[in-house]
């Protein structure tokens, strides 16, 4: 995957030559990184616009002077983590646990987004089971769905051994299957195409 | 479970993603039209101070009349902006020390508003919350932005 990473750094450095088409191929390349991160605090639509909005004039403030190129996706990431949290702490909803605290088996019982809009059930029951997960499995999916190729720079934005992001990611995921299981829900690679609902 | 399983629920996860929750159009549109507001010649003094990060958890900060102190630095040069909260506005002073000002705007993401005192004074009312930043020039010609607060 190095050649993404250098293709990201030929975007940043024609970005910061004054090539428009360039900004906009990063921001449609990584906008959805720096949304699943703000939605990964559990910030709302306005405050996660705005974390993406603000890592966005952050990154045009240092277009210049991003030390690494290669790594743009890492600096990306904490930066955005740092808006959240400037975001939480301002609002007073800083969480009483650390952000560097990594409690994988505490369950989230934040309200459900509405679901209505969902077209598939499927899509719906699989929603509903990744919300019932721990919220640091939410964080880490959500981020590892955004960037597969990125581990170190995952590592790095999320606070987390390089080492253990594999593993947890396998536990995310085992706990997913079971809640997945315990809606009716079975494995998504089964043969005879169509993945339905069991009941 | 094996890699292959974990590979294929996670992409079920990424386009059940897609669809519950994508990034909004206007966020995007957003950040494509920030590059218009870039300064290439501008000096960047950045955010090395908040109040309302420093408070926030020890007192209620939410309100009005809240008034919040943002610094900002480049070199010598010290941006001290007094932010006061009137509901959906702000009024904002602030104080540079370190130069002279000959001119200095307040800008939002949409607009400038030109605002200056004195030489090192800046004042201006019922802003608009939400993105904004302090545009300096100063006596010497120099051009200095701070970072981008949201207020």
């Amino acid at each position: 995957m190095t050649d993404t990473f250098s293709a990201t750094a030929a975007l940043l450095a024609q970005a910061g030559a004054g090539d428009e088409r360039a900004w906009n191929a990063l921001v449609d390349q990584h906008s959805r990184l720096l949304w699943s991160v703000a939605r990964s605090y559990r910030l709302d639509q306005a405050d996660a616009s705005d974390v993406v909005q603000t890592t966005w004039l952050r990154l045009l403030e240092h277009l210049d002077r991003i030390e690494d190129p290669t790594r743009l996706v890492g600096w990306l990431v904490t930066t955005a983590r740092r808006e959240c949290l400037r975001v939480l702490r301002r609002s007073g909803r800083e969480r009483l646990v650390a952000d560097s605290d990594v409690d994988f088996d505490m369950v989230d019982d934040a309200e459900p987004v509405d679901t209505h809009l969902i077209t598939t059930e499927r899509n719906a029951i699989l929603w509903r089971a990744f919300q019932r997960l721990p919220e640091r499995c939410q964080q880490l999916l959500r981020i590892v769905v955004a960037v597969p190729q990125a581990y170190d720079q995952v590592s790095t934005a999320l606070n987390m051994p390089i080492g253990s992001i594999g593993p947890t990611r396998a536990r995310c995921l085992s706990r997913l299957r079971d809640l997945l299981a315990g809606a009716g829900l079975t494995g998504v690679d089964d043969p005879g195409g169509d993945p339905g609902v069991r009941q | 479970m094996t890699g292959g399983e974990d590979a294929a629920l996670l992409a079920e996860l990424r386009a059940t993603l897609d669809e519950v929750d994508p990034v909004p159009p206007l966020v995007l549109e957003a950040a494509r039209a920030a590059f218009g507001l870039r300064r290439l010649d501008a000096e960047l003094a950045e955010l090395v101070r908040d109040s309302a990060e420093e408070r926030a958890g020890l007192i209620a900060v939410r309100g009005d009349g809240n008034v919040r102190l943002i610094s900002f630095e480049t070199g010598l040069v010290t941006v001290e902006l007094q932010v006061t909260e009137r509901g959906t506005v702000r009024d904002l002073v602030a104080e540079v020390s370190g130069t002279a000002l000959a001119s200095a705007e307040v800008e939002t993401p949409g607009l400038r508003h030109p605002t200056l005192r004195d030489d090192s004074m800046i004042s201006a009312d019922a802003v608009p919350s939400g993105l904004l930043r302090l545009h300096l020039r100063t006596i010497e010609g120099r051009d200095l932005v701070t970072s981008w607060v949201r207020v």
